[in-house]
């Protein structure tokens, strides 16, 4: 796996648990199966986008430029 | 030019325990459903007596109105070991039949548990009903905390729902951290932010130009052969010393060689 799917990993799971954890400390309530499959399902994407675009741009600052 | 795969630390296997784990997180509710609250509900007689509609259903928990908290932000707080005595007052008249009162807790489009009570009459006319429920989390409140939907229902006896009205119930442990799952994600959270900054730093480190092989460390010497010359005195054998570095004095090594015998 490159190290920018690595990262889109840990950001996706990044997202859940930040999911989880505003429930545990009482900002969202999951509710219904639906709201809480499309928070979880957002936030696993918006997690795996941003870090994996992050690993990528920084592996694309450090590259060589011609 | 295609993206080099980059072996780092983070093995893809380790993100498999965070995901089983979050999502026992989310199925643990559902099985713990039987052990939570007061177990079944409490089968009574129930007291029914005729009204066309019910009007006027108050809940209160722990004597406040639970209409005060219809979304999670103005939940009603209920802290680890309390019980809270949720009390419908509801009057009737004719023809409904009103059979219980029960109150749900859904999370996750699940119903984690049920209450009932069956109401009685405590006045008239119009017939005054009551009835309680002493509600706790129970041994959930080891593993879960957080905001969970409340459903307060008027049952009739068939079972159909005659009333209902959703609330919020934010249940707190001390300092938010006593939760099982609370500290189950904060280390989670931590690992994936080192496991994300550790892949981040080695797509930078692999991304590295091969500029080692570009630059050999021999480009300094072609600035050395010029001392030679004179000192050795042997022009046609080897001026630089030995070895590919002797290709760059060739301008003045032949000049000077050629003269030096003579």
């Amino acid at each position: 796996m490159s190290a920018a799917g690595s990262a889109a990993g840990s950001g996706a799971v990044l997202g859940i648990v930040i999911v989880l954890l505003t429930q545990q400390f009482g900002f969202v309530a999951l509710t219904s199966i639906f709201t809480s499959v499309l928070y979880l399902a957002v936030a696993a994407i918006v997690g795996g986008v941003v870090f994996g675009v992050a690993a990528r741009m920084a592996g694309r600052r450090a590259a060589p430029s011609p | 030019m295609t993206r080099p795969s980059v072996p780092h630390g983070r093995k893809w296997w380790l993100a498999v325990p965070a995901v089983a784990v979050s999502a026992a997180l989310l199925v643990l509710p559902a099985l713990s459903a039987t052990v939570a609250g007061e177990p079944g509900g409490v089968s009574h007689p129930s007291l029914s007596f005729a009204a066309s509609s019910v009007t006027g259903p108050t809940v209160t928990w722990n004597g406040k109105d639970v209409s005060g908290a219809s979304s999670p932000s103005s939940a009603i707080s209920i802290q680890k070991g309390q019980t809270a005595l949720v009390q419908f007052t509801f009057d009737e008249s004719s023809a409904t039949t009103v059979g219980n009162a029960s109150i749900s807790v859904n999370y996750l489009g699940l119903v984690l548990t049920t209450s009932k009570a069956s109401p009685r009459v405590v006045g008239g006319p119009p017939i005054a009903a009551v009835a309680t429920i002493n509600w706790s989390f129970g041994p959930l409140y080891d593993a879960l905390e957080g905001v969970f939907e409340f459903t307060a229902s008027l049952l009739s006896p068939n079972g159909s729902t005659v009333w209902s009205e959703s609330f919020y119930v934010f249940a707190q442990a001390p300092y938010l951290l006593e939760s099982g799952a609370v500290i189950i994600l904060l280390v989670f959270l931590v690992l994936e932010l080192y496991w994300a900054a550790s892949a981040i730093r080695d797509a930078r480190r692999h991304a590295q130009p091969p500029q080692s092989k570009a630059v050999p460390p021999s480009a300094g010497t072609p600035t050395e052969p010029p001392t030679p010359p004179s000192s050795s005195g042997q022009g046609p054998t080897d001026a630089g010393g030995t070895g590919p570095s002797s290709t760059g004095p060739p301008p003045s090594g032949p000049a000077s060689g050629g003269g030096g015998p003579t």
